[in-house]
């Protein structure tokens, strides 16, 4: 027992010296919740010294004809995106080149021809952005006109948690139509409304499952090192009883990962005053149970693949394809495809979070509980029974 | 009194036999080195002995326990210095002591006291708080060997401990084996080195495609290979034929020759020096120096296998 502890409590002390692992674990989040915080929360209010800055000379060639078209003019002519940028609209590519050169634009904007399809199907879509010499014009134009897609984004959200109904009721109500822009500039609200959450809560909860997630990677990282190091072996011949290596050293990740989560929700908590709910106890479940699938995952792979690259890239596109089929849960990709993402780790437990930051239906909750604690479950038990097949030694 | 006792012990790896009907005993405060170039089977074997490796066929005790049977036993008395690497790049030398010490049981002011003496022992008191990343390969060896001795065990393991260092290192490691064993271990070293073998061993097993092929003393083996004699001879020339009339001669076992050295084993060199000057005076070859060496390991490896030890 004490022997689990040791090796867990060196494992700790590893983790926070490897460089890589705290960058990807617990940096990485934060700084990603940073970037999607301020494009987001709008550095740019039109107050005191921020007024001294010289206006951006925007080309925008909207080729988009669909239902959002009018949005995003009235979006480009709003008074507060006025009081940064004058937009300048190009009929042509080439136009919008020969502007360029000429310096009479500072950016350009290419909204492309399906981004309005895009959005309603909840596609992934962006604008095309082209960057212009001065770095502070630069970044002027593009926080502002990624906070609007920030806006659409959270539209595919909602639709990503509440149903594909919510889309069709309130996407086409004037004043989701309108997509809210006037607030785009300014701090997007962050209380809670009923039933609904503002973006940089989804995308609280969706960094904090992949980067859990990533747990499992860390694990399996850990557990293949500790072979290519050859440190295994020397473990293997310590009067250890069988089982304490494993034991210890997934008990480390563990723990490393719960200091993760638990960085990140405070970090959110405060810095951006994101709700994570008032139910405690739930949360702590699910971050749990995520973590120990997650680290289940992680020691299947092991036991499949030998070096610890080739489970680096296998993980990666593991968490990339769990977290596309979740985050693409999509009406018009047919009920084949929305099903799967309902087999992704991700789908249960952000929206279990989902759920408890908006106080929704307690039995909603539990059914969610009962689909992540099972999956975990099966998880551990398949770990266990290859662990138990193949054995953890060099 | 036998401490370790290895019986017709296999390994295989599919086809390959790795370990082949290998049987030898150590008697307590040996140093008893396995001899054998790459590939031979040292590392598996050893492994099987200390618990890491099943074996197919046979039987290892070791202080009376088969390993067998009951494993967590015999590595109680163990410390295995592995042939790689072995220590945690990101926990300095003092910590990589530590963690291994306490899992092999030691707490408190044991604990610290065994750690201080075997980072003492291995000459790392002043580096014990940096990290391995920093250390030469000669220091990187010597924590290697320390984090196995903290817990001062009956039984010491290294496997090719000097591989890749120089040759002050090397005989540092050395010193510190001779003084382990005169500090009561019993200890088991691999090496293809055959002078390091020669210098430190007590007995000696020579293995060679996972066989044993001698067994016995320093001396014994030396001994049994009495007549096998090196002789080198340093020349202005070398010219191929007088190479050719030295290898087909009946009592000469090879000949290797270059630039301006030709190394020749020969069975009684007193009585057949003379033919080997002839030859070379028959071509016109200038001797500058010649030496014989007595017989050692390598000329006994070489007349078992007709092959030297290192390719
Ligand atoms: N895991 C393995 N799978 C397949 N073959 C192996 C494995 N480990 C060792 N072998 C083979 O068994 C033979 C003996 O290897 P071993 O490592 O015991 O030799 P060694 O005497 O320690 O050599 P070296 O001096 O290179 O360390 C070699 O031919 C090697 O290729
Ligand atoms: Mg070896």
């Amino acid at each position: 027992m004490k022997n689990i502890f040791t090796i867990a409590g060196y494992e700790l002390i590893r983790f926070f010296r490897m460089r890589s692992i705290l960058l990807i674990m617990l940096g990485l989040p934060l700084l990603l919740i940073l970037i999607l915080g301020t494009a987001l929360s709008g550095v740019f209010q039109p107050s005191g010294e921020n007024e001294k800055l010289e206006k951006v000379k925007v080309g925008v060639l909207n080729k988009d004809q669909g239902v959002f078209n009018q949005t995003i003019s009235d979006f480009l002519f709003s008074p507060p995106i006025h009081s940064y940028v004058s937009v300048n609209l190009i009929k042509t590519r080439e136009e919008l080149f020969e502007k360029y050169e000429s310096r009479e634009i500072d950016y350009g904007i290419v909204v492309p021809a399906d981004f309005s399809d895009s959005v309603i199907s909840a596609r992934l879509t962006s604008w095309e952005f082209i960057e212009g010499e001065s770095i502070e014009k630069n970044l002027v134009a593009r926080t502002i006109f990624e906070s609007f897609i920030s806006q659409v984004n959270e539209m595919q959200a909602r639709v990503f948690v509440l149903g594909p109904e919510t889309l069709q009721e309130s996407l086409f109500t004037d004043q989701n139509l309108n997509l809210q822009y006037s607030n785009h500039v300014k701090i997007g609200s962050l209380q809670k409304n009923e039933g609904s959450t503002s973006a940089i809560q989804y995308y609280a909860v969706t960094m904090l499952v992949m980067f859990l997630l990533f747990s499992g990677m860390a694990a399996a990282i850990s557990l293949a090192e500790e072979k290519e190091a050859f440190t295994l072996l020397r473990l293997n011949s310590i009067p250890l009883h069988s089982n304490t290596i494993i034991i210890g050293k997934l008990l480390g990740v563990g723990i490393f990962s719960l200091i993760q989560a638990m960085v990140i929700i405070s970090f959110s908590t405060f810095v951006y005053g994101v709700d994570w709910g008032d139910d405690y106890i739930t949360l702590f479940g699910v971050i749990i149970l995520t973590i120990v699938s997650s680290t289940s995952i992680g020691v299947i792979l092991t036991s499949l693949l030998q070096s610890s690259k080739s489970i680096i890239a296998i993980y990666q596109a593991l968490i990339f394809v769990m977290t596309f089929l979740s985050g693409g849960m999509i009406p018009n990709l047919g009920d084949f495809l929305n099903s799967l993402g309902k087999f992704s780790i991700n789908y249960w437990s952000s929206n279990t979070l989902i759920r408890l930051m908006i106080e929704s239906d307690s039995t909603m909750i539990i059914r969610n509980m009962g689909v992540i604690g099972s999956t975990s479950l099966v998880l551990a038990l398949t770990a266990g029974l290859i662990y138990w097949k193949v054995g953890y030694h060099e | 009194m036998t401490f370790i006792q290895c019986e017709k012990v296999v390994k295989r790896y599919d086809d390959l036999i790795s370990v082949d009907h290998l049987s030898f005993k150590v008697d307590k405060y040996e140093i008893f080195g396995l001899l054998g170039p790459n590939g031979a089977g040292k590392s598996s074997a050893i492994k099987m002995i200390c618990g890491l490796l099943k074996m197919d066929q046979g039987q290892i005790y070791v202080d009376g326990i088969s390993v067998n049977s009951n494993p967590i036993e015999v590595k109680k008395r163990l410390g295995l210095v592995p042939q790689e690497l072995a220590i945690y790049e990101n926990l300095s030398a003092r910590e990589n002591i530590l963690f291994f010490g306490k899992l092999y049981g030691l707490r408190g002011k044991d604990l610290k006291n065994k750690v201080n003496e075997a980072l003492q022992f291995v000459g790392l008191t002043d580096r014990q708080n940096e990290r391995p990343e920093k250390f030469s390969g000669g220091m990187k060896r010597r924590l290697n060997i320390a984090c196995a001795i903290v817990h001062q065990p009956k039984l010491i393991i290294m496997d090719e401990p000097t591989v890749g260092i120089d040759p002050q290192s090397r005989n540092h490691i050395l010193e510190s084996v001779k003084k382990l064993n005169e500090m009561g271990s019993t200890i088991i070293y691999t090496s293809h080195y055959m002078e390091e073998i020669e210098s430190i061993c007590t007995r000696v097993g020579i293995i060679d495609s996972g066989r044993l092929i001698a067994l016995g003393s320093v001396q014994e083996l030396k001994d049994q290979n009495k007549q096998d004699e090196k002789i080198t001879l340093f020349v202005d020339h070398i010219p191929s034929e007088a190479i050719f009339e030295l290898d087909v001669h009946p009592q000469i076992k090879e000949v290797t020759a270059t630039e301006q050295t030709i190394e020749i084993f020969i069975n009684s060199s007193q009585t057949y020096l003379q033919d080997i000057l002839f030859i070379l005076s028959k071509h016109d070859v200038k001797i500058q120096t010649l030496q014989r060496e007595e017989p050692n390991l390598e000329s006994l490896f070489l007349s078992l296998t007709g092959r030297t030890l290192r390719d």
